[in-house]
């Protein structure tokens, strides 16, 4: 079966009106949202590829519940959900307990040839897609699969301080649903920071938190200033393209009107010339012409691919997703920049992300947690809240996203299971579905498309035993686009 | 802001010594696979009175809002220890008693409490061939529970060295065989092959495995493999050798066999525990790897009793530990639900009978 469509993102401005209705219809058409795609509420046609799953709870969205619902799968897309979905005669019918969206891993290396993950050299115009890796991968991503992890947003070069576009990607196909869901950067890590440190208290207590890692203040604080100065460069490109296409069409305005004039009246304009040329040659002189306005062409900028990619991230295009732990980098990227009123940023990581919790909420800057086993459950501190980093950050009121860290591929298949542990260390079930569903959807753009189980979306989608993130519960029916791609006990 | 506390311990052991307490639950795990509903469990002193659907009239009775399960027992964690369990000049110190090794104030063992871990085996490092006596400890009391528990073998390749004997299996084996053949009456080594003091032993290859199981056998020893990966391939050796299987910690991303080890040996009836090594792996670890074997269809009772019934009759200390029944120590936690869910929350946390830790829901102190 087709893996589904490839989405693109439609250009954020420059083109005409009449340019982009057309582009926009062109989009449209293959994502199947056109009014000829079978989308009518009248659905009774029996096709043979109709798949049907049956549950005593549809989780539409965290939130937002349907009871003894069912789930009409067709084409690849989700055509009908409800407790009153007439099966179609030769439906494929699956029952369980729950059926939810597929877990989305918001930060994650699967998929990607091994040796790309920590390709230094990667800059902002790399294309991970290119070190997708369908074949020596294929063990890991049947794990992911089975585990429920059907979307993940990857990356190359995480340890480089640009990682370029990262796609987002089905585990199953390895082939991207968005090329470019995200740039991906790095601030201010270094390795290190194992063992406890002992910490004061406000009231005297004395506590242990988990040692941070260490990096070189002057490395620091020149991390955060490059990339900062790369966006200033990207939004100096920006302006300067827009300059430049700007004059251009001027330009080209005014040689039209010239044109325009020849053509209307050319036998007038020949005639002066004649005579121009004639009185020229009497006085024995050569006709002087004025000059050609084809050779005050704007001179084009020159291209910088670098720059032309991380333009369109200052542009607010494309996300940027921002690997930084400690609250000095938080603070000081935030503050830095604050002046690029159309920058998307995403913290990922954010060990210390709950001393900037507020700001992080003021700005919109969702938060991609990586609950980790080796973090302190117990004591909740400003530096290193541990275990209840998702809870706290979101009791804040901070978008919380949960990913598994980018550390290895089979990581992703842990995604679930560091959301149970979000649970169980005070996040609220929903809000947990939603770091895995909805909420990458929505952070990478592909919210109208996957993320959750509603008519028209691509059918991404579990059959569970049970509560989604409940470890007792176990996945037993995995949907990608529109394919069951696993069934437990198989 | 701060939305868990810890109780203090002075404050905590400031309470009568021999309070007795009803602790009342929807749901009661026993520790070996069963669950009491609408069930008491009464403490009296450090010990567990009586477990059943009714409590003495007289005694105090606190409701719990979740579910009552024994603490976990952790084999296998060198938190604290910092070298101080590998005598790194011999590699045989069968009497080497690692008691000598724990610090009872040392920083992790307070979130390793806060998952829901009340006693922990603390064992000699695996590199040694005979690294010692393993020692029981209460890290929420900071106390040495009872020494001389078992003993630590170490026959994986870490035990081998290029510069040292023993350089190869055989080196090693031969090492053992007479270690053990030698052994003077009531040493650890003699009490081990009478069957008296279970031995731990590391074997991180299925060949290792294979190896260790069969020298236990020909020695007539008890106990568990420490490691043991595949051992859905090993298991008629493991049962003929009537060994039990101590599973490290899943790392996230680990490519660990450990789900299906424990579901083909909780299918066959071979007990298998968890280790916790938090020292390396972290406090949740523990919980982790339960979470990855129930997710992956391991029945949660059956991964209840790993941490709790099994591990005290792998590590000898079953009349004592492991469950809840009259006379055992009263070491319980409560469960926001099922204790071994991930999405489970630590309420509180009783060691010995005391409060030792509780948390309070977020949000309450704001």
């Amino acid at each position: 079966m087709d893996p589904g469509p490839v989405i693109q993102r439609r250009p954020a401005r420059a083109l005409t009106v009449t340019l982009a209705l057309m582009a926009g219809a062109a989009l449209l058409a293959p994502l199947g949202l056109s009014a000829s795609s079978g989308l009518d509420d009248h659905v009774d046609d029996e096709q043979a590829s109709d798949l049907v799953l049956s549950a005593r709870r549809v989780i539409v969205r965290p939130g937002e519940v349907l009871e003894d619902a069912k789930v009409l799968v067709r084409d690849g897309r989700i055509v009908q959900v409800g407790a009153d979905v007439k099966v179609p005669e030769g439906a494929e019918v699956l029952e369980g307990e729950v059926v939810c969206a597929g877990f989305i891993d918001a930060w994650s290396v699967a998929g990607i040839e091994p040796g790309s993950v920590r390709a230094d050299e990667a800059n902002s115009a790399t294309l991970a897609s290119d070190a997708l890796d369908a074949f020596d991968q294929r063990p890991i991503l049947d794990e992911l699969v089975e585990a429920g992890v059907l979307l993940a947003r990857t990356q190359v070069g995480v340890n480089a301080p640009l990682g370029g576009f990262g796609p987002l990607i089905r585990t199953h196909a390895v082939e991207p649903l968005l090329a470019d869901a995200a740039m991906s950067a790095r601030v201010g890590i270094a390795r290190g920071g194992s063992g406890f440190i002992q910490q004061v208290g406000p009231d005297g207590s004395i506590r242990f938190i988990q040692a941070p890692p260490t990096v070189d203040p002057i490395d620091r604080v020149g991390q955060v200033d490059k990339l900062v100065g790369e966006l200033e460069d990207a939004e100096k490109y920006l302006l300067d393209r827009a300059e430049y296409e700007a004059e251009l069409a001027t330009w080209a305005a005014e040689i039209a009107e010239k044109e325009k004039e020849l053509e209307d009246d050319f036998k007038k304009a020949k005639k002066a010339r004649d005579k121009k040329v004639k009185e020229a040659e009497e006085d024995g002189e050569e006709l002087k012409e004025k000059r050609y306005r084809e050779d005050k062409r704007p001179k084009e900028p020159r291209f910088d691919a670098e720059k032309a990619a991380l333009a369109r991230v200052v542009d607010g295009e494309v996300p940027l997703v921002i690997h930084a732990e400690r609250a000095l980098e938080i603070r000081d990227l935030l503050r830095l920049t604050e002046k690029f009123g159309r920058l998307r940023m995403i913290i990922a990581g954010g060990t210390a992300a709950l001393a900037c919790a507020d700001d992080l909420a003021a700005r919109d800057v969702p938060v991609i947690v990586t609950p980790k086993p080796s973090e302190p459950g117990g004591p909740v501190g400003q530096l290193d809240a541990g275990l209840a980093l998702a809870a706290e950050l979101d009791a804040h009121g901070v978008e919380v996203l949960i990913g598994t860290g980018a550390s290895t591929a089979m990581a992703s298949r842990d995604l679930p299971l560091l959301a149970a542990l979000a649970v169980g260390h005070g996040l609220e079930r929903d809000a947990a579905l939603r770091a895995i569903t909805l909420g990458p959807a929505q952070a990478f753009d592909v919210a109208d498309h996957v993320g959750t189980v509603e008519r028209g979306r691509q059918a991404d989608l579990l059959l569970l035993s049970g509560d989604p993130l409940s470890t007792s519960s176990r996945v037993l029916v995995a949907v990608s686009g529109g394919e069951v791609v696993h069934r437990a006990g198989e | 802001m701060l939305s868990l506390c810890i109780l203090s311990a002075a404050s905590l052991w400031a309470a009568p010594a021999e309070d007795t307490f009803a602790l009342r639950a929807t749901q009661v795990h026993i520790g070996d696979g069963t669950v009491l509903l609408d069930a008491f469990v009464v403490v009296e002193g450090d010990k567990i009175k009586s477990v059943g659907q009714s409590a003495p009239g007289d005694v105090r009775i606190v409701d719990v809002d979740g579910q009552i399960a024994p603490g976990f027992i952790a084999l296998g964690e060198t938190t604290g220890a910092s070298g101080e369990n590998r005598e790194s000049a011999r590699k045989s110190t069968p009497l080497a008693d690692l008691s000598h090794a724990f610090d009872p104030h040392h920083p992790g063992w307070k979130p390793l409490v806060a998952q829901g871990v009340t006693t922990v085996l603390m064992t000699a490092d695996s590199s040694r061939i005979a690294g010692g006596l393993a020692t029981l400890v209460s890290p929420a009391r900071g106390e040495v529970v009872q020494r001389g528990v078992a003993l630590t073998l170490g026959l994986s390749s870490r035990s081998l060295s290029l510069t040292e004997e023993p350089t190869s299996y055989a080196g090693l084996y031969d090492h053992v065989t007479s270690a053990f053949e030698g052994a003077a009456d009531g040493s650890p080594l003699a009490r081990a092959r009478a069957g008296e003091l279970p031995v731990m032993i590391e074997a991180l290859t299925r060949m290792e495995v294979l190896r260790a199981a069969g020298f236990a056998k020909e020695m007539g020893l008890s106990g568990a493999i420490v490691g043991a990966p595949k051992a859905d391939e090993t298991l008629d050796v493991l049962r003929d050798a009537g060994l039990g299987v101590v599973f490290e910690p899943l790392r996230p991303g680990g490519s660990d066999d450990v789900v299906d080890s424990a579901m083909a040996l909780a299918e066959a009836g071979v007990p298998f525990a968890f280790a916790s090594d938090a020292a390396s792996a972290g406090p949740a670890a523990i919980r982790m790897t339960l979470g990855a074997c129930t997710r992956g269809g391991l029945d949660a009772k059956t991964a209840l009793k790993a941490v709790t019934g099994s591990a005290a009759e792998i590590a000898g200390v079953g009349d004592t530990h492991g469950t809840i029944a009259g006379g055992k120590a009263a070491d319980l936690v409560v469960w926001s639900g099922d204790p071994a869910d991930l999405t489970s929350r630590v309420r509180a946390v009783y060691a010995a009978g005391e409060l030792v830790h509780e948390a309070e829901e977020r949000g309450a102190g704001r």
